[in-house]
């Protein structure tokens, strides 16, 4: 009944750091947010057609969008670019009602153009190889023996293991530091934590 | 009423004699032909007072009052169908212009713009101009604003206006109360504007939470319409002044002007 994501603040071009303070995670409506990796022109450019699109929406229809409407919204914006694709790897997270009105965590992965699939768990971006084995094993328990201990996900444990995996990330990528964003989404809204992370 | 103006009337790119464009003038009769909707604005709040006509019983009262962005909207009396053409392209601009410019557009910016789309229709062979005229609402880091537009293309920026059928009865009572409204608390501004709406009711006629529609923005408080449930604390208030005579012009510019024909214009 929440959802957590986690990126990093740094944005770097070569061997080169072009900011240390670059939020890649921003809400979309009260209960999602979208966390962009990729081409950062891209990323503001589509962020900012997502919230003009979720505004339309919300003067048509007297309500804001749902999470899997908001999915859904992006994987047409980016295939709508299938032949000059917006070079932005996308994950969608918020918490939304199911049939019987109980709020429901989910995150949504894409590629660049649009395909996407509703994952317990994703990461992406350049240090997204490094973390995922780690999130398969810690929240999927996948690869664990049967006698190893699995460790249920609350929200301690949650916020702790991103904090976990940035640093993970940022000890072996070098496009990975300077600052952690937390975002913990649930049905009351967003709220976000800043942890330092290393900064060479 | 009869209007009948002779040979110069059957098109708006043509004069009359008199120097005047009868299709224009005509456009804004259509105006007078919606209910009526009052705007009126103090230093901080602007609010906007509809009276919403409906077909028959089986109907739905007409929505009057169009949102276009978090801060701006407008009422309309006039032609029903020409208000949500408007209303899609005032949308439009405003999301536009905040896609560009990374901040809301402002009403006068956004009058400006209408209204010169609203000239060019006067001046154009084979169309027509808008029917319906504007009050439109807006607040912005410049204060709060109330414009008017028309047909004709001209853009008023007014303190407090009312436009559409019997509207000059609740002109009256704005003129006549203007001295009080710049400084106006934001309950008794809409107190104001419920009592000029009031004054443009025809005979027998009541103001319902069905056929009212209160719209209010602020420097601090985005654009919220009222309507339904919403508006009954308003509206009760307004029944509580149990005072307060008509005036006589109201009573006799009631019983002059007959029951327009209700089919159309909303």
């Amino acid at each position: 009944n929440a959802e957590y994501m986690g990126g990093h603040t740094r944005l770097s071009e070569g061997y080169s750091i072009l900011s240390r303070d670059v939020e890649r995670i921003q809400s979309i409506g009260k209960n999602c947010v979208i966390g962009q990796a990729g081409f950062h022109g891209d990323n503001q450019f589509l962020y900012k057609v997502l919230q003009t699109r979720a505004k339309i929406f919300e003067f048509d229809h007297g309500q804001a969008l749902d999470c899997h409407s908001t999915a859904s919204l992006l994987s047409n914006l980016l295939y709508s670019r299938r032949f000059f694709p917006i070079l932005s790897y996308c994950l969608v997270a918020g918490v939304e009602q199911d049939s019987q009105g109980q709020w429901k965590g989910r995150v949504y992965g894409y590629d660049v153009v649009g395909s996407f699939e509703s994952r317990p768990c994703e990461a992406t971006g350049e240090a997204g190889t490094l973390m995922l084995p780690l999130l398969d094993n810690q929240v999927e328990f996948k690869n664990l023996g049967p006698n190893a201990e699995r460790v249920p996900l609350t929200r301690e444990r949650a916020v702790g293991l991103i904090q976990d995996v940035l640093q993970a990330a940022t000890e072996r990528d070098i496009m990975t530091g300077d600052f952690g964003q937390i975002v913990l989404i649930d049905k009351d809204g967003v709220q976000q934590r800043r942890i330092p992370l290393r900064r060479d | 009423m009869a209007m009948f103006r002779g040979q110069y009337d059957n098109d708006v790119t043509t004069w009359s004699p008199q120097g005047r464009l009868h299709q224009v003038e005509y456009a804004m009769e259509a105006v007078n032909q919606g209910s009526a909707v009052v705007g009126l604005h103090s230093a901080t709040h602007a609010v906007l007072v509809a009276l919403k006509r409906s077909q028959d019983s089986l109907s739905e009262h007409q929505k009057k009052i169009y949102q276009l962005d978090d801060h701006v909207g407008f009422a309309f009396a006039g032609l029903t169908a020409d208000a949500p053409i408007i209303y899609h392209y005032l949308r439009n601009e405003c999301l536009d212009f905040r896609y560009a410019n990374n901040e809301s557009m402002p009403a006068p910016h956004m009058v400006r713009d209408l209204c010169r789309r609203a000239q060019r229709r006067t001046q154009r062979y084979g169309g027509r101009p808008y029917g319906v005229g504007l009050l439109l609402a807006g607040a912005d880091h410049a204060g709060v604003s109330l414009y008017q537009t028309c047909p004709s293309g001209i853009e008023y920026a007014c303190k407090a206006m009312a436009i559409g059928a019997r509207s000059q009865s609740a002109r009256t009572y704005l003129e006549r109360h203007i001295g009080e409204l710049g400084g106006a608390s934001l309950p008794d501004l809409v107190q104001h504007g419920l009592r000029a709406l009031k004054d443009t009711l025809p005979a027998e006629a009541e103001l319902t939470n069905r056929n009212v529609s209160i719209a209010i923005v602020g420097v601090d408080m985005g654009f919220s319409v009222y309507e339904g449930d919403r508006v009954d604390s308003y509206l009760a208030e307004l029944k509580a002044e149990t005072g307060g005579t008509p005036s006589t012009e109201t009573s006799r510019e009631r019983a002059k002007t007959p029951e327009s024909m209700e089919v159309e214009a909303s």
